[in-house]
């Protein structure tokens, strides 16, 4: 079943176009990637699914409705989540708080209940707290729990805003490049970590640089360059496309990790 | 109807001086993508610097005495403007944007303070033109209007030199697009950045002087409120942008004669400026030669 | 019993303990030559109370707000004129509160969408805006000459079961109540679903928007709740100088109480009341010290307070504390080690 379609999406800056007549599907359940050099327009894409563009052209649906002109507020609510390039944790509050803000889409209670301390109010509370230290002991975080979160380090900050992601409950996971910055060793612990929440059923879609994990982990990998659509299909069919290992010739690292594991 | 092209020349008058101060806050805010707050003082400090030079040097002859007050005001607001980059921004280059507003807030409240505690009152600033008028068409227009018109005019148009014509103002405005990308290709940033206060100090001052020469008198708090306008001007033209600052000073300045004519009362002449500020901010708040901009995600 | 007390309101004894102490002193105060020191404290209460308001606006959302002591003179004026109509006391006050949320809801609407600078500009020209309407407005607020509410008969004496709230001591008490009652408030606004989205939005707004949280909606509540404290301020204020006129709400005013906001710490419940204690007592230390002509360095003081502060400690002399709640991280099943 198809969980996410674009259908011709396009998006410009001004005249610059980001991106063109952008199709692509996401099977419920499957761990696809979104691959390309820099500037491919990968992270736009993010933003459109996201609500915080507007497409110029084309439409997004998720399990079968219109989403494309949805507020960020309604797409957290129909189920989609994300983290970001750049890590955007509230560096002053401790993880297990940045966690439970993450359930913020997901309660409702505020002024009155929490003034007069309703014993519902109490018993939502007590919902937050647990389900953010259950998502904290999913990403093995939980002895952090009480650091702020911009005082951990690198690692498992970017952890952190994954188990901040997954406590809206999302039916898709969008990870802007997760494992930038991580050492090998994270990497793989990443791996482990993303294979897990597949499991727990939630969709996930990366945009990711490192092929290692890439070719690891997805099913299916979309590649963008320049704004289009150059070329979809496993991981296998991708190394051994041309326009695709063409599209990172001159990036270096890439093409050299492309090319390595074609012959792995 | 000679009574309204009256009005619109006072308009005109106030709104070049509106625009003078204006270009402090726009060239400021371009580079640093910060609000000067304490500008208005600077404003008022070249007020008190003219003050000081003419009530010291009343015995030059005629035009010397002015033209030094000028000097010193805008030569001294420079510096002033310089120092307090230095000590209360510099450092918050990197803090997140609350930290810079308060300082700057801090640095405007000392400013004022210092000056009130020196005199809490106003201060009667020297008549240095003759009350002439003199007539244009069908109407008439005083000689310091003229001055104060001419006076700002020739200021912008050697900003407009500067910034288009010069080196120095091609590396401001490259600071202003992209800074990183500013200091990557070799322009010390930093300096450009102090360079960038010290032009806005130094047509703020002669502002200061301009708008003490037409209303005749000083006062601590002076700066406050021209001060709010000129941002109102700077925003409604469209806040980063230099010609912006100069077309948004005079068409404030035209907008407020022309509600004077409506609202006699002086302090309502304020809510109508700072009216047109909210107005701006809510109904475009690029202002009218700004451009889009957007945060990076 | 004192442990009974404190477990069912979670307080700790030392504030207990300076609960006890503040309803105590004016007992010792009152028929010496200190007790002028009573009104100061009642002074500093007030300030504590609009401390509180603002800290939700630049505490714990991060918005900077220039012109919050407009709706400190929209809750006196309101109490004002309602009093001289011959409403009783209470009523007034709830309604004089009422009053001052909706404009802040009808100022907010408008302009909560625009960015952190703008936004203190604007809320800037409110609070002036509001200072020359009720300058000039001589039918409904007498100008600058002011309301007094000592003449009339229509004003009517504030009861309290069968005392009345007349003497600087009984206002210390009506003002250290409701000191606690907003400390209470902005304690349980701040550990809640409400709290940390605002906390959050002020961390980061795009996370916080994309993490679902509704900004416009979210910065609305908090900026009308703060105006509720002003509002009460500037009622009982009103009751208590009988006379209210433009020129106790100044920007000026709106500065001290950023200043005391920030310099206290921001987003922090000690930090807010040592920041309003701090700045009411800096200038009665200043004229006791110095003398009377010092009083009026104390906006110098404050201004470098607020530049040294940006600078070298930002998060203020008593810094929040997320972390003192000490949750308890293990669970059945064996804490889980980094």
């Amino acid at each position: 079943m198809i969980l996410l379609e674009t259908n011709n999406l396009g998006k410009s800056f001004g005249g610059l176009v980001a991106l063109h007549d952008i199709s692509l599907a996401i099977e419920a359940g499957e761990i696809a990637s979104l691959i390309g050099p820099n500037g491919a327009g990968k992270t736009t894409l993010f933003n459109l699914l996201t609500g915080v563009y507007k497409p110029d052209g084309g439409q997004i649906n998720f399990s079968g409705e219109r989403i494309d002109l949805d507020t960020p507020f309604r797409i957290t609510h129909r189920g989609i989540a994300r983290t970001f390039q750049n890590i955007r944790l509230f560096n002053n509050m401790t993880a297990l708080e940045n966690v439970m803000v993450g359930r913020h889409c997901r309660t409702k209670l505020e002024l009155i209940p929490a003034l007069f301390r309703t014993p519902g109010f109490y018993r939502e509370e007590h919902e937050i707290t647990q389900s953010a230290k259950e998502m904290l002991k999913f990403v093995g975080l939980l002895g952090a729990g009480n650091e702020l979160a911009g005082n951990l380090p690198y690692g498992d900050q970017r952890k952190l805003e994954i188990a901040r992601a997954l406590a809206t409950e999302p039916r898709l996971l969008l990870l802007d490049e997760p494992s930038a910055g991580m050492t090998q060793a994270e990497s793989l612990e990443l791996v482990r970590l993303i294979e897990k929440i597949s499991k727990e059923g939630v969709t996930i879609l990366l945009i990711e640089h490192r092929m290692s994990l890439v070719m690891k982990v997805s099913q299916r990998v979309h590649v963008l360059d320049h704004g289009v659509k150059i070329a979809e299909g496993s991981p296998g069919e991708i190394q051994s496309n041309p326009k695709v290992v063409e599209a990172y010739l001159g990036v270096g690292e890439e093409t050299r990790e492309i090319q390595e594991l074609g012959h792995a | 109807m000679s009574n309204l092209i009256e009005q619109l020349l006072n308009g005109l008058t106030l709104g070049s001086i509106y625009a003078l101060v204006a270009l402090g806050y726009t060239m400021v805010y371009g580079i640093l993508l910060m609000i000067n707050f304490a500008h208005s003082e600077v404003f008022m400090a070249g007020a008190f610097l003219g003050w000081a030079t003419l009530t010291m040097a009343q015995s030059l002859p005629a035009p010397w005495g002015i033209i030094l007050a000028f000097a010193v005001g805008m030569a001294g607001c420079g510096s002033l403007a310089v120092g307090i980059e230095k000590c209360a921004y510099a450092p918050l280059r990197r803090a997140p944007r609350l930290a810079p507003l308060i300082s700057a807030i801090g640095v405007s409240i000392i400013l004022q303070n210092a000056v009130f505690l020196w005199r809490n009152d106003f201060l009667a600033f020297p008549l240095v033109f003759p009350q002439i008028q003199i007539p244009l068409g069908a109407v008439q227009i005083s000689l310091v209007q003229l001055v104060i018109l001419a006076s700002s005019l020739i200021l912008m148009f050697f900003l407009w030199l500067f910034v288009n014509k010069t080196r120095l103002g091609q590396a401001m405005r490259a600071c202003s697009q992209d800074r990183e990308a500013a200091e990557l290709v070799g322009i010390p940033v930093d300096q450009i950045i102090s360079m960038t206060f010290f032009i806005g100090a130094v047509l703020g001052g002669a502002g200061g002087i301009l708008y003490s020469l037409y209303y005749g008198s000083i006062k601590y708090n002076m700066g406050f409120v021209p001060g709010m306008k000129a941002f109102t001007a700077a925003v409604l033209g469209g806040i980063g942008n230099v010609p912006g600052a100069m077309l948004g000073g005079l068409l404030l300045g035209l907008a407020e004669a022309l509600g004077t004519a409506f609202l006699p009362q002086a302090e309502w002449k304020d809510v109508f400026a700072f009216g047109i500020l909210i107005l701006i901010l809510i109904l475009r708040p690029r202002g009218i030669l700004g451009e889009r901009t957007s945060e990076k995600l | 019993m004192i442990r009974r007390i404190n477990k069912t309101l979670r307080i700790q004894w030392p504030v207990l303990l300076l609960i006890f102490l503040a309803i105590l002193l004016p007992l010792f105060l009152e028929n010496t030559f200190y007790a002028y020191f009573i009104r100061i404290l009642g002074l500093a209460g007030l300030y504590m109370i609009i401390a509180l308001g603002l800290n939700i606006v630049v505490g714990y959302l991060g918005l900077l707000d220039l012109g919050f002591m407009a709706f400190y003179a929209i809750g006196a004026y309101s109490m004002a004129l309602l009093s001289l109509a011959g409403y009783g006391f209470w009523w007034s006050l709830l309604a004089s509160v009422l009053i001052t949320m909706f404009f802040r809801l009808a100022v907010g609407a408008p302009v909560l969408r625009l960015r952190g600078d703008y936004l203190a500009i604007v809320t800037l020209g409110f609070g002036e805006i509001t200072r020359i309407v009720l300058n000039n407005w001589d039918s409904l607020t007498n100008g600058p000459k002011g309301l007094s509410l000592l003449s009339s008969a229509a004003v009517q004496p504030i009861h309290f079961f069968h005392r009345t709230i007349s003497t600087n001591t009984d206002f210390y008490y009506l003002i250290l109540f409701f000191v606690v009652l907003c400390v209470v408030i902005s304690a349980r606004l701040e550990d809640s679903r409400m709290g940390r989205a605002w906390v959050a939005i002020r961390e980061n707004e795009i996370a916080a928007r994309l993490l679902g949280i509704e900004l416009t909606r979210m910065k609305m509540i908090g900026f009308v709740a703060s105006a509720a404290f002003a509002g009460a301020a500037g009622a009982i204020f009103a009751r208590w100088e009988n006379f209210v006129t433009p020129e106790s709400f100044t920007f000026w005013e709106s500065v001290m109480v950023v200043t005391m906001v920030v310099v206290g710490g921001m987003g922090s419940i000690p930090g807010v009341l040592l920041g309003a204690a701090i700045v009411v007592l800096i200038p009665e230390a200043l004229r006791n010290v110095l003398g009377t002509e010092f009083v009026s360095w104390r906006y110098l003081i404050f201004g470098v307070a607020l530049v040294l502060v940006a600078i070298f400690r930002p998060q203020g002399v008593w810094p929040n504390k997320r972390m003192s709640r000490e949750l308890k991280l293990e669970e059945k099943g064996g804490s889980q080690n980094r």
